[in-house]
């Protein structure tokens, strides 16, 4: 994939440090366990994606109730206030030699661990069913292992969506000295034992006897899969030296090479030196404030861009003697090609831990060796970048003293500490000194366990006195309080069962039943038994305005808020940019500090542009002054681009809806329903739909067809592939049905279409059929009728199709109409219309959507007279007529395209002038990021497009001239257009394209 | 000219969605560790006092009448009431017995699995040491039927020479040899008068319930040729180890070992 870097950072900088944040610190010590004074150490916590008030978490906590079969893990299911332990990992001494747990989104919980008493034992374990009795099922057993770090995945778009992903670094001794491996299954969920899990080694090299133990992975949506460990070169007393590597694999780690798509430009073998040669210390001793020291290792990437990924490593720098470890955080845009310099750099510290959230923000734990012996202290932090790792705020969880208690056993806080994000915040868990002090908890702590604060002292449920201990403790660094979080639904199924403001919402297909709709009047009608609105297709400007609707709920009450919504809309299809829906001010909605949901009353007032089809995609973005969207703002920009970001996904202030309603009614024959396939990249490339038919669609559709126009269609299972496509470049797409299906009246039936990028669904639409009765269908019919004739006429400059579109206005206000009466006015309107249509075929040169057959086949259905034959003909041609007008118009320019444009410049012109350098390159690439994220940010109109325009020409026909490129025409076009946004979008893209060519 | 490719939407069948099949085997909780052991009253039926657990036909609410037996690390619970999880028999509410259980989830309240329940009219202390010896007893006698040999002797030498290490893991064991003089010899062929075994030095988590030795330590010694476990840190399979912490008993549960042979 490839990305703008310098646009990255640029919209990384733009984005400001959290308003606000709260950090809540809890001792996850239940009341029943007040008399413990274990040694609860090495912490890891996971989160059920699609319940995140489930949290699992985990410790070197013996079994409580003295047994030794089983060994607890902690669980949460309220966000981490309250926790109980619960016996369910198999154990054979009543406790684990190394446990770290991972939760799918289908709500299954993984753990990979080492057998406690039985040494390098290790078990990969599953359970559906966590937070209730019994044992987990044990996929996979196997010696001579170590530290197996589970986590996993379940992609929601490509072949394998749904699927559980599980990946488990671990090293294993069976390989040495290769010993850096995965276990690794892409269908976990269900299957019997091993659960399609197979080993994956990641060292490619020959490591002095063995690499380290941390093998840690960063998962990306997209199927972009990262592992960090630490190479072994070389090894002398306490001292290693060595590479922390980092691999990527593009798919999943599948394949017949995984992780193999990042190389060393030094021997050109897979696995990127993020560093070389470092010195670190390894000592099984307990001589760093009572801890052990040894390799330590994190990594993370955005899930907003797979490119941008950060890892961390604690070594021994040169020149420092004794046993310490400094830490070191450090970042790669390009993919783990090229690294940062040390974004962090903290002496005395082990136990790094990274996570990036939704939006972009690092998030980095560390535990950092403080004061000089005997007073010496633990501290934990807690830090986060909004920017990159520019600049980092600073939380302390933790300030307890390193010498008490004296240690049980060695790890004594642990190997690693734990931290995930979470839509916008993180969560973590860390083992410190539990004395109740609240000195020692900067930023607050809450206990469940008999604890005084006022003297300092722990106590069992009778009030006997309990030794300090090392506890696990769970933090959450909130950037959002729940009651100024909203939140527009992706999707609904029921009053019940709905987006509850998850980030990312749990559903891929958020197109569909979001809580955005448009209408033809200004109220927004009711919500169906499913709670879902009941949304309109537009209609075309002289039958009247649009009215946006959006409901908007929040996750609590508590405060007086007011939110504004802005709305946008794009062509029904997927990847088509969006544009303002109107220019009227955004609307607001008002919440009372009790209200949890409010619905706009009053529609925003939108209108069709003159030419537009009326097929499109309504989105709205809502924002507060403490809840502002994730930039970018999708202006300019469909879902999953330029970068990987699902935007709508991701941000539960967007909500979009995608989506084709149609009537069929009458018999014979076949209706086409048409969507636009648009290429937002900057680049060429294959644009992959998936589609998902629902069961009756696929019962009662049996001879439904596929068809492309525009180019070559490529046909793979559930799959299409339009070939080849150039940036800005528009494709159609047909579904096409028999009108005679035995589809119930009243009856929708639907296909999901997801745009597919690597194994990431990033945007899609659906098409549905509603059966209705011919007199309620045909008013549709003539509504789509009524349509094509007032855009063709606008397009073409005739006034007689306008008028006769107004003159079917009367028809199309009602909710019938008599079947006679409307192929009558199909059938007085035809000759006129086949005419128009001819005409403009013929000026086009070609018939794309084959409308001359089309026109044929209704003129033999009206030669009947019967309504049922006339409305199937009618509707398949005026699908296509809509397509074929849109297809036209877009060849004339489109003001959707002109950030893509931009953006495609800035990034052609920084390919070029790596071997072509001109003067000027560089200004006018970073003028065009400007406009990008100016028009993005709406602080910049497509008014200004003109002017950035005008600015690139220098050098764009400096290019020209080098290039030999022969565009002085298309130039001199351009030159005309500046102040016609429309016709010098089209210009623009012409040069844009030729240049692409030659680069 | 543009080109129009037409193909069946239907070419294969749909992906369906797979999702959170249930797989609980049945808990099978040997008797031996039934740790929590007390005299208790039904109180309610489909009751929890845990709200992490859900009420259902097998759950029942028992007050904690008297503790006969308690091991682990939770709170006293007497006065108090727990979830009983009950699969194999119905409780009536008002029925007072003495509950086996084991102890499987713990926050303001605690959950148990019930192994037995009976009724029993004998002092609780009595009841007390019985489980308490039958789960020691339980314990050991696994270790004693594992044990290649069992001898009883006294430590006479510790070689602080570490092992060789082929792999580099916080789980190493840091082996050390002990020299034994052996007294009597109670299970195994074994005639030597000295034997050496490997036990573990580490602290480590996994290692540091191992039995440590420094010499001069008298008791019964369970040796074993392990070893799988310790096949990573390249021993021998010939070599005798003491690991488990229960492989070294003092002098006094002579005659409870020779009683588990």
């Amino acid at each position: 994939m490839r990305t703008p870097v310098v646009l990255s950072v640029f919209l990384l900088m733009l984005h400001g440090i959290a308003s606000s944040q709260t950090i809540n610190v809890v001792n996850m010590i239940p009341a029943t366990l007040s008399n413990e004074s274990n040694q609860d150490s090495e912490t890891d916590v996971t989160y059920n994606p699609s319940n995140p008030d489930e949290i699992v978490a985990t410790a070197f906590t013996p079994n409580p109730g003295g047994g030794t079969t089983t060994a607890p893990v902690y669980i949460s299911q309220d966000g981490g206030a309250t926790w109980v332990l619960n016996n369910i990992v198999p154990s054979a001494n009543g406790n684990t030699g190394d446990i770290t747990v991972t939760i799918s989104r289908n709500g299954v919980l993984y753990a990979g661990i080492l057998r406690g008493g039985a040494s390098l034992d290790m078990r990969i374990l599953r359970d559906a069913t966590y937070t209730a009795a019994g044992a987990m099922t044990q996929l996979l057993g196997r010696t001579q292992e170590d530290q197996p770090y589970a986590r996993a995945y379940s992609p929601m778009g490509g072949p394998q969506r749904n699927n559980d992903h599980l990946y488990v670094g671990h090293n294993d001794f069976n390989n040495s000295p290769q010993t850096a491996s995965f276990e690794q299954s892409l269908d976990a969920e269900t299957a019997a034992a091993p659960a399609g899990l197979a080993t994956i080694r990641l060292e490619r090299r020959t490591p002095s006897g063995q690499d380290g133990p941390p093998i840690r992975q960063a998962i990306h949506p997209d199927g972009t899969v990262y592992a960090v460990y630490t190479q072994r070169t070389a090894s002398a007393g306490s001292i290693r030296t060595g590479n922390i590597v980092v691999v990527r694999d593009d798919d999943w780690g599948q394949g017949a090479t995984p992780y193999s798509d990042v190389t060393d430009p030094s021997d050109t073998i897979a696995g990127r030196f993020v560093v070389a040669g470092v010195n670190w210390v390894w000592n099984t001793g307990a001589v760093f404030g009572q801890e052990r020291l040894g390799d330590r290792a994190s990594i993370a990437v955005d899930p907003g861009d797979n490119q941008t990924v950060y890892v961390a490593w604690v070594d021994r720098p040169a020149g420092v003697t004794g046993n310490t470890a400094t830490i070191h955080v450090r970042r790669s845009t390009d993919g783990g090609n090229n690294w940062s310099a040390d974004l962090r750099t903290i002496n005395g510290a082990i136990n790094p831990q990274l996570a990036v959230n939704i939006r972009g923000d690092v998030g980095f734990v560390f535990q950092q060796l403080t004061g000089t012996a005997p007073n010496q202290r633990w501290q934990t932090h807690f830090q986060q970048s909004t920017n990159g790792g520019t600049t980092w705020a600073d939380f302390t969880l933790a300030n307890v003293p390193a010498g008490a208690p004296a240690p049980i056993f060695l790890p004594y806080i642990g190997d690693y500490a734990g931290l995930i994000a979470l839509g916008k915040d993180f969560y973590g868990t860390f083992a410190a000194n539990n004395t109740p002090n609240n000195a020692n908890f900067p930023n607050g702590v809450a206990y469940q366990r008999n604890a005084n604060f006022g003297t300092n002292t722990l106590t069992n449920g009778v009030g006997g006195a309990v030794a300090v201990s090392i506890d696990p403790f769970f933090f959450q660094a909130q950037n959002l309080v729940e009651n100024r979080d909203f939140y527009v639904r992706d999707w609904t199924d029921s009053a019940t069962d709905n987006d509850i403001g998850l980030e990312p919402s749990t559903d891929p297909v958020f197109y569909n039943t979001s809580d955005v709709w448009n209408r033809r009047t200004d109220a927004p009608a009711g919500f169906t038994a499913s709670d879902r609105p009941s949304s309109q297709d537009p209609q075309f400007s002289t039958a009247g305005s649009n009215f946006g609707f959006a409901r908007v709920h929040r996750k609590d009450t508590g405060v007086a808020e007011t939110v504004t919504l802005h709305f946008l809309k794009s062509e029904l299809g997927t990847g088509s940019n969006y544009v303002n829906a109107g220019a009227s001010p955004d609307p607001t909605l008002s919440f009372a500090a009790g209200d949890l949901v409010q619905t706009m009353t009053s529609g925003y007032e939108w209108m069709l542009n003159d030419t537009s089809s009326t097929h499109t995609c309504l989105a709205v973005e809502i924002s507060t002054s403490n809840d502002p969207i994730v930039p970018p703002g999708l202006l300019g920009r469909a879902p999953g681009w330029p970068t990987t970001d699902l935007m709508v996904i991701y941000d539960n202030n967007k909500a979009q809806r995608n989506m084709g309603v149609y009537s069929g009614s009458g018999e014979g024959g076949s209706i086409s329903y048409w969507a636009i396939a648009h290429n937002a990249a900057t680049f060429r490339r294959d644009l992959v739909l998936d589609y998902a038919p629902d069961e009756r669609f696929r019962r009662l559709f049996q001879e439904a067809r596929l068809q492309a126009v525009g180019g070559e269609l490529k046909r793979e299972q559930n799959r299409v592939i339009l070939s080849g496509m150039a940036p800005g470049e528009n494709r159609w797409i047909s579904l096409t049905v028999p009108a005679s299906a035995n589809q119930q009246e009243g009856e929708r039936v639907s296909v999901d279409f997801f745009e597919t990028v690597g194994r990431q669904a990033v945007n899609g639409f659906t098409l549905a059929v509603d059966r209705a009765p011919i007199d309620v269908a045909a008013v549709g019919g003539l509504r789509l009728f009524a349509t094509n004739l007032h855009r063709l006429g606008h397009l073409t400059g005739l006034q007689p199709p306008i008028d006769r579109s107004k003159d079917l206005l009367p028809a199309i206000q009602e909710e019938k109409i008599d079947p006679g009466k409307y192929v009558d006015l199909i059938g007085s309107n035809f000759p006129a219309y086949r005419e128009w249509l001819a005409e403009l075929l013929e000026k086009h040169g070609s018939d794309p959507f084959t409308i001359v057959n089309r026109l044929d086949v209704l003129k033999s259905a009206l030669d009947t007279g019967n309504p049922n034959r006339v409305y199937p003909a009618q509707s398949d041609l005026d699908h296509a007529v809509d397509a074929f007008l849109t297809y036209l118009d877009k060849r004339g320019g489109d003001v959707a395209d002109v950030a893509q444009n931009m953006r495609w410049q800035g990034d052609l012109l920084r390919t070029i002038a790596v071997r072509r350098p001109i003067a000027g390159m560089d200004e006018v690439a970073n003028l065009s990021d400007e406009f990008d994220v100016g028009y993005a940010a709406r602080s910049l109109t497509v008014i200004d497009y003109s002017r950035y325009v005008e600015n690139s020409l220098r050098v764009l026909r400096r290019l020209d001239a080098e290039m030999q490129l022969n565009q002085e025409e298309t130039l001199n076009r351009i030159q005309s257009s500046l102040g016609n946004p429309k016709t010098l979008q089209a210009a623009h893209r012409a040069f844009l394209l030729r240049l692409d060519r030659e680069r | 000219m543009e080109r129009k490719l037409t193909i069946p939407l239907f070419v294969a069948s749909l992906v369906l969605l797979a999702h959170c099949a249930t797989e609980r085997p049945p808990s099978q909780i040997p008797a031996s560790e039934a740790t929590f052991v007390f005299r208790g009253s039904v109180s309610e039926a489909q009751s929890s006092t845990l709200e992490q657990l859900e009420a259902s036909d097998v759950t029942y609410a028992v007050v904690v009448d008297e503790v006969v037996h308690q091991e682990g690390t939770f709170d006293d619970q007497t006065g108090r009431t727990v979830t009983v999880i009950a699969a194999d028999r119905k409780l009536e509410p008002g029925g007072s017995f003495v509950f086996y259980t084991e102890p499987f989830m713990f926050g303001t309240s605690v959950a148990v699995h019930l192994v037995r329940a009976s009724s029993d009219d004998r002092p609780s202390a009595v009841i007390g040491e019985e489980v308490k010896r039958d789960l020691e007893n339980g314990r050991l006698r696994e270790r004693v039927r594992e044990a290649e040999f069992i001898v009883a002797g006294v430590v006479t030498h510790i070689d602080t020479t570490r092992e060789r290490v082929r792999i580099e893991s916080e789980h190493v064991p840091d082996l050390r040899q002990a020299s034994l003089k052996v007294s009597e010899v109670l299970k195994g062929d074994l005639s030597a008068e000295e034997v050496a075994f490997l036990f573990a030095a580490s602290i480590d988590i996994q290692w540091y319930q191992s039995p440590k030795f420094t010499g001069g330590e008298e008791g019964i010694f369970l040796l074993n040729r392990d070893s799988d476990r310790l096949k990573p840190f390249g021993v021998g399979g010939q070599t005798l180890t003491l690991l488990h912490p229960l492989d070294f008993q003092p002098p006094d549960k002579l005659e409870t070992i020779k009683g588990l042979l």
